[in-house]
């Protein structure tokens, strides 16, 4: 699920890259300094992910994981994908270097939603923080279909074809990361359930409790 | 003694040499003419019997013909494959994204380490 080059008229590329820097210096300015290496850690697996490709029928679809990325980093996560992208688009050219402001609003944007939305849901239970990651899990990838559509409605395309389109091929990836994002949820909830607290207020103080 | 029969020697070789040498050349267009004439009685022969073998040189054509196809077909298949492999990122490339993403996040945390290190070292 990427945007390629000349796909979006050019003033919602534009608008697009706009938006996406305002949002990347946002998330940038929430993202605590020691929480660093695990903004790395989810940077690399966002980047990888994108090669685990699920077959269906005559075409594949791969992994996307906003919701994994948006559990584990919550306002980060939007930095972490741009980051992401940026490399997955000069690298494996995915998606071109002209909509990779509107590629990441798409896939940040629900990564953002997730994180908070996930952290809303999760409770004091395990079970409930299971439930909570398997529900964003899905919702990360079915936000993203939606964004897409709304993007391509921009370039002319039907909106609803679009959306239903997409939904429909990566119902498998909504499934897969799902249960692989309740799994994660629940297997650091168990072993370092630090990890999944967010950090409160701005991102200008380090663990030394030191502000800048 | 011995030069002398030497000499004998090559001038006969020389003669015979010779000798077929213009043997050769007055063969040469005679023997040119006649492989010139022979084609033009098997020709009339073909031209008799052409119209019967048109129809097997016909199928003969054309199940070439279609056993190119398949091997063109063959071809093109495999010819997808490699390209679809090619545009497929390698390990190397993989390898690089990780090794990038490791290295900006690595110096950004390295300059907040330091900033914080400074600071704290500042307030002690």
């Amino acid at each position: 699920m990427h945007i390629s080059d000349g796909v979006l008229p050019t003033q919602v590329a534009v608008g697009c890259y706009v938006l996406g820097a305002v949002v990347v210096a946002w998330s940038t300015y929430r993202t605590r300094g020691d929480d660093l290496p695990k903004v790395a850690l989810a940077t690399a697996s966002f980047f990888v992910a994108s090669l685990v490709h699920v077959p269906l029928g005559p075409t594949s679809v791969h992994l996307l994981i906003p919701g994994i990325v948006g559990v584990l980093l919550g306002p980060s996560a939007f930095l972490a994908i741009a980051v992401g992208l940026t490399l997955q688009s000069m690298l494996f050219q995915f998606g071109g270097l002209t909509a990779l402001g509107a590629n990441a609003l798409m896939m940040g944007i629900p990564a953002l939603v997730c994180g908070r939305l996930f952290q809303a849901l999760r409770g004091s239970s395990r079970q409930r923080a299971v439930a909570a990651g398997a529900l964003v899990g899905a919702l990360g990838v079915a936000l993203a279909a939606l964004i897409l559509g709304l993007l391509l409605y921009s370039g002319g395309e039907d909106f609803l074809g679009v959306a239903q389109l997409a939904l429909a091929a990566h119902l498998p990836v909504m499934v897969i990361e799902a249960a692989v994002t309740a799994f994660m949820v629940g297997f650091l909830s168990r072993v370092k359930p630090e990890l999944l607290e967010l950090p409160l207020g701005s991102g200008r103080q380090d663990a030394l409790g030191v502000k800048a | 003694m011995a030069s002398r029969i030497g000499f004998k020697a090559a001038g006969r070789a020389l003669l015979m040499a010779l000798v077929a040498a213009f043997g050769l050349g007055l063969l040469g267009p005679d023997s040119g003419g006649a492989q010139n004439a022979a084609p033009a009685e098997p020709a009339g022969e073909q031209q008799v019997s052409q119209p019967a073998d048109y129809g097997q040189v016909l199928s003969l054509l054309q199940a070439q013909k279609a056993e190119l196809g398949q091997e063109l077909r063959r071809l093109h298949r495999e010819l997808a494959a490699v390209k679809q492999q090619l545009e497929e990122p390698g390990l190397g490339t993989v390898f690089s994204g990780i090794g990038y993403i490791l290295g900006l996040f690595g110096t950004a945390f390295f300059i907040h380490a330091r900033a914080a290190y400074q600071r704290r070292s500042r307030e002690d």
